[in-house]
């Protein structure tokens, strides 16, 4: 999977491409903690629109993102999934947890 | 061969028929701080070697009767590997190829240079090192994995006791399981309440294999238990998020969908939070008479504060049909093409043939799809049978109850009957929101009794209670249950009035009264309510009142030896016989 982070204006985007599996845990943690860390940024979006699938070990990934971020005091919000992937979403209900754009 | 260091010092062998040059390269071998042995010819090398095991052996080619070449043979034809290099004054490629057929680890040639010579001894000894090193790592791996073989073994073996797949016995419920590795982390139970309604949970722990597996397990306990307790799927399911969310961080978590069916009433509740779709199919598996979304986030991700417990209710009354669960494994199998198989190709096969062959075909179908091979994600597949033969069982069920009441004689308590125990409870609206009353009241019956009160005491209660909380306390109308949807609109403002509930009260005694040879339990229920219309309750003919809260009065009077509403109906008697 591949991992893009652009920061601007205090939003920062994570675009993954590719499959988002177990085998990613460490990739996408790292990705993501040093935005955590930085004072600047306020918010972050995932940018799911590369992503043709994800197992329910990359929901317990987004998952565990958001308690961190919420920990942190910043917002995640989730964007662009495609069908297939719009629908693994719905039906863990993650609109309850995440603004899905 | 011992592990050496580069700069440890070796055993070396030098084999040479002359004198001198037995002399120069042993002087050079002692410099670098090796010891030497010397041999003269094939013969004492030999004898040499299976003395003192050398680590090293100098062997010249040139030498008369034995050549090195031989010698090398013969060393090579015993079971423990020595180092050889050759020694010679040149050697042209022939001579190369065949020492090194004879397993030569290096060549020196005359006259020795002493640099040479000491850094192919260092180099050789760091080969060593690694060699040996290897052969260490590949002893502790094999012990480890054998180790680890056993524990896998041993936990599966553990798991298979949780899980008990084995004792899923239910006539109604067909399943099927095809985990993705050794464990499966996806969880099928199949138990049914002391008042005969049938839960059947389905659980996909994230990810697969040791670790989701070990994710269930804290699941089957709560399951098995509380709906042996006959509890409802709010609590039980409650009682499940509540054990993932405490034991399990995440991204640990569960999706769930957890049913209660009751065979008799025709009615089902479902909470599904992350599993597929659950699929009511009519009988032949053509139509589809109802779909239970997940409405729901998986088990473990919400504290239970805000925890959602709701459900969704069906009721399939005047229609039978087969109600189908399962795991995302499952819809999910790659079709070889890119595409998911999906309910559509489940169902492929189902349609269009017989009811009882539903299964089956579904199964079928995934075989195929799966063509020997392991399935990428744990498959778990669940089939409820609600088709119309329980209907017939009810009815048996109340003709047993006639014959009952016809060959027992019922005494009068006061006189001739030996008091046992008495139990009085009243409980007000802070306790009715929040207390599962029925199981509760069993439990305690169970514990000052002994042993297990029963199915029809568990119906008796229920039903008792349940009339005196909806219709006497919540002033709740049962005509409602009547329509299509009312189901769900009548379970939605009972939950909405008993959240609201701010006064109302129900009492209850209880009295156990044993005679010769039978006991008796004496039940009285008050409501602050304002009673009913008695009137309207007349038959107690199960098979003709078809209506939901006419069939409740009638239930009671077939379990009941006696059944006495008094005053406006808010208050109740009723004898059971145990």
């Amino acid at each position: 999977m591949d991992i893009n982070i652009s920061n601007a204006g205090g939003k920062a985007v994570i675009a993954l491409s590719g499959r988002f599996d177990f085998t990613k845990q460490r990739d996408f943690k790292t990705s993501y903690d040093p935005l955590l860390l930085s004072a600047t940024v306020t918010g972050l979006e995932v940018d799911l629109a590369g992503i043709e699938y994800l197992d329910s070990s990359a929901l317990g990934m987004l998952m565990l993102l958001r308690e961190r971020a919420v920990a942190a005091g910043k917002t995640v919000v989730l964007k662009n999934p495609n069908p297939t992937v719009a629908q693994i979403l719905d039906i863990a209900n993650f609109k309850k947890l995440f603004a899905i754009i | 061969m011992k592990a050496n260091s580069s700069a440890d010092s070796l055993n070396v062998l030098v084999v040479d028929d002359i004198e001198m040059n037995q002399f120069l390269i042993a002087a050079m071998l002692k410099k670098m701080g090796h010891k030497v042995l010397l041999a003269n010819n094939g013969a004492e090398a030999l004898a040499v070697i299976a003395v003192t095991s050398p680590d090293l052996i100098l062997l010249d080619v040139m030498m008369p009767n034995m050549d090195g070449f031989e010698v090398a043979r013969i060393i090579r034809r015993s079971n423990v590997w020595v180092p050889i290099f050759f020694v010679s004054a040149s050697m042209n490629n022939e001579d190369v190829v065949r020492g090194l057929h004879t397993g030569a680890d290096d060549f020196l040639f005359k006259p020795l240079n002493y640099e040479i010579l000491q850094s192919k001894i260092m180099a050789f000894q760091t080969r060593l090192a690694m060699s040996t090193k290897l052969a260490k790592q590949n002893k502790d791996l094999r012990n480890y994995r054998e180790r680890v073989k056993d524990e896998t073994d041993t936990a599966r073996d553990f798991i298979k006791q949780f899980i008990a797949l084995d004792k899923i016995n239910d006539a109604a419920v067909r399943f099927l399981l095809k985990p993705a590795e050794n464990f499966s982390g996806d969880l099928i139970a199949v138990a049914r309440t002391p008042d005969d309604r049938l839960h059947v949970l389905l659980a996909d722990s994230a990810g697969h294999g040791l670790t989701a597996a070990l994710a269930v397990i804290p699941i089957t306990q709560p399951f098995y238990q509380m709906t042996a307790k006959g509890f409802d799927i709010p609590a039980i399911i409650r009682e499940l998020n509540r054990r993932v969310h405490d034991y399990l961080p995440l991204p640990r978590f569960v999706a769930a969908a957890m049913v209660s069916v009751n065979l008799k009433m025709k009615s089902m509740q479902m909470w599904n939070g992350g599993c597929p779709p659950v699929l009511f199919l009519s009988p032949n598996g053509e139509q589809l008479e109802h779909r239970f979304i997940s409405h729901h986030l998986p088990l473990g991700v919400l504290a239970p504060e805000e925890f959602d417990a709701s459900l969704e209710y069906f009721n399939y009354e005047g229609k039978q049909g087969h109600l189908m669960m399962c795991s995302d494994g499952a819809t999910e199998i790659n079709m070889g093409d890119g595409e998911a198989l999906g309910h559509s190709g489940l169902l492929l096969g189902a349609r269009q043939s017989s009811a009882g062959q539903v299964f089956s075909k579904i199964e079928e179908v995934i075989e195929d799809q799966l063509g020997g091979a392991s399935p990428v994600d744990d498959i778990a597949l669940i089939m409820v049978d609600c088709m119309d033969v329980a209907e017939i069982k009810a009815a048996e069920m109340s003709d047993d109850n006639d014959a009952a009441v016809e060959t027992f004689e019922f005494f009068d308590s006061d006189n001739s009957g030996q008091f046992s125990w008495g139990l009085s409870v009243t409980l007000t609206a802070a306790q009715l929101k929040h207390l599962d009353v029925v199981p509760f009241i069993l439990n305690v019956i169970g514990q000052i009794d002994g042993g297990n009160a029963g199915g029809k005491l568990f119906l008796v209660i229920s039903e008792l209670f349940n009339n005196a909380l909806d219709h006497g306390v919540l002033k709740l109308d049962s005509s409602l249950k009547n329509q299509a949807e009312g189901m769900e609109l009548y379970f939605a403002a009972r939950a909405e009035r008993l959240a609201a509930l701010e006064t109302g009260e129900i009492v209850m005694h209880l009295e156990k009264i044993t005679f010769e040879k039978s006991s008796c339990l004496k039940i009285f229920m008050r409501d602050s309510g304002e009673g009913f219309d008695q009137s309207k309750m007349q038959t107690n003919d199960l098979t003709q009142n078809q209506q939901r809260h006419g069939r409740g009065i009638a239930l009671l009077e077939n379990m009941c030896t006696d059944l006495e509403y008094i005053g406006n109906g808010s208050e109740v008697i009723a004898h059971v016989q145990l």
